[in-house]
């Protein structure tokens, strides 16, 4: 997984990311954005148009940081959210499944 | 089939010793040779050593308000993206991804956050730098810094936008002398000027009949009758002047015209027309404020494209410029008849080259001694071997 999207998104939801994404790997959760690790292809065009900084290359991140926000972003997917009874695991394409109201609670990160 | 004598007039002559004869040939007013308008060899040429080398305009400044607004377009092969940067820069690049060569930008105009690539996403910025590579950490050696958008060049001339393909051309006021000014003595305040539409047209002649028919007005009183009736054609009145860049025609409003044809009167007195080398015209018709602006372009050695961007004072009436356009028009359907005819009678091979009338025809001998020195010179300036 290579680029995410950090808390700095959160209330934000400024969205130019999902545009500008060749493979819709950018979903909408009810306070920020998330990138699926695993149909990210790395391109940094999330990280080129975010106008707060939150798209951002984890290698861009500080060791410890990367690491949460990785985790961060990979438990959209993995974890049953809020209110949903399955886990995402790899939709497709954001467009497909639509957004969400549902976050990762901070707590289980 | 004509008897004089045949020296070599085919492209071969782009010799030193071709070159000389061909030279002496238009000092007497005989014209290039026509397998210069049928050949499809010479293309390359043309591309090489007069439009790869040459200012173009391409589009206009409101096309381009906002970071990120952008154009593409084609100068001699060559796809460009003109685009203007979070910085608020214009640039013109390259249109071509320097990983497998795919056209970076597809769209015709719109407004972009990247320059992204479609095929592999690599993903270049508003300027043309190379940001990211998907993959590109696996790899050992990928410079990103090199990799970029190769740069053209592009300036303004009011609402004009000119590229150029050499980063490093020289300037476009050097193209351009004294046109700024003929066309502000003549009534045209090129910022009240509005863009009104852009009209392609498309003719079966070689581009070089295109422009030379453009740059004479000898066949005005037979060919374009409408046109004659409003502007005074005849060789007293109608004023050609060959400028180092361009020609320009001026013709002066009939005192009395013949028929009403459109409403001629109005602050422009005059009608200007100019060919800005190699193939941009500039016309400026009597009345209200008006401008039309475009190349001509080759399209294959018989055929030729083009169009034109109209302009029209602020407040100018519709009806007047509806009016205009008919006007217009007719010279161009006009116009079409008699390349295309001039075409089929270069392409028979019958006769190889034509006798101007000077008096009448200086502007297209410039054109043709302009062709001539361009496309003999090589990259030095010295003639081809």
């Amino acid at each position: 997984m290579t680029h995410v999207i950090t808390d700095l998104c959160i209330g934000e939801k400024d969205a130019s990311c999902v545009e500008e994404c060749p493979v819709d790997c950018i979903y909408e959760g009810g306070d920020k954005m998330y990138i699926h690790p695993g149909e990210c292809i790395d391109c940094g065009a999330c990280a080129e148009v975010c106008p707060t900084g939150a798209a951002t290359a984890l290698r861009g991140l500080l060791p410890g940081e990367a690491a949460e926000q990785a985790a961060a972003n990979s438990a959209f997917f993995t974890q049953i959210l809020p209110g949903r009874s399955a886990p995402l695991g790899s939709p497709g394409g954001a467009g497909r499944l639509g957004p969400l109201t549902t976050d990762v609670p901070r707590e289980t990160r | 089939m004509t008897t004089t004598e045949r020296p070599d007039l085919s492209t071969a002559g782009l010799s030193a010793p071709g070159l000389a004869a061909l030279s002496a040939r238009l000092d007497r007013g005989e014209t290039l040779p026509w397998s210069w308008y049928t050949d499809p060899t010479l293309a390359d040429l043309e591309n090489q050593r007069l439009f790869r080398r040459s200012w173009h305009y391409v589009g206009r400044t409101d096309q381009l308000d906002a970071p990120g607004r952008f154009f593409t377009c084609e100068v001699a092969g060559v796809p460009l993206v003109v685009v203007r940067d979070r910085e608020l820069r214009l640039r013109a690049l390259v249109n071509v991804c320097r990983h497998r060569g795919a056209q970076v930008v597809r769209e015709d105009c719109g407004t972009r956050k990247t320059l992204q690539c479609f095929y592999h996403a690599w993903t270049y910025g508003l300027d043309g730098a190379l940001r990211t590579v998907p993959r590109g950490e696996r790899e050992q050696s990928l410079d990103k810094d090199r990799l970029g958008l190769l740069p053209a060049s592009v300036e303004t001339w009011g609402p004009f936008v000119f590229v150029h393909l050499d980063p490093d051309p020289p300037a476009l006021a050097e193209t351009l002398g004294e046109l700024p000014t003929l066309l502000a003595e003549g009534g045209i305040d090129l910022s009240r000027m509005r863009f009104h539409s852009r009209v392609h047209y498309t003719v079966e002649s070689n581009w070089k009949v295109a422009v030379e028919n453009y740059l004479e007005c000898y066949h005005c009183p037979v060919a374009h009758p409408g046109f004659s009736d409003v502007i005074d054609v005849s060789p007293d009145a109608y004023e050609l002047t060959v400028r180092p860049t361009f020609a320009s025609h001026r013709g002066q409003v009939r005192e009395i015209p013949r028929t009403p044809g459109y409403p001629v009167q109005g602050p422009v007195v005059a009608g200007q027309y100019h060919l800005v080398w190699p193939s941009l015209k500039v016309n400026v018709n009597p009345g209200q404020p008006n401008l039309s602006f475009g190349p001509v372009y080759p399209a294959g050695p018989g055929r030729t494209t083009g169009y034109l961007d109209y302009f029209f004072g602020e407040d100018v009436d519709p009806e007047w410029i509806k009016a205009m356009f008919e006007f217009d028009n007719q010279v161009g359907a006009e116009d079409a008849v008699l390349v295309e005819s001039v075409q089929r009678g270069m392409d028979c091979g019958a006769v190889d080259h034509g006798r101007l009338l000077l008096g009448s025809e200086s502007t297209l001998q410039a054109f043709q001694r302009y062709l001539l020195d361009a496309l003999g010179s090589s990259v030095d300036g010295k003639g081809v071997e």
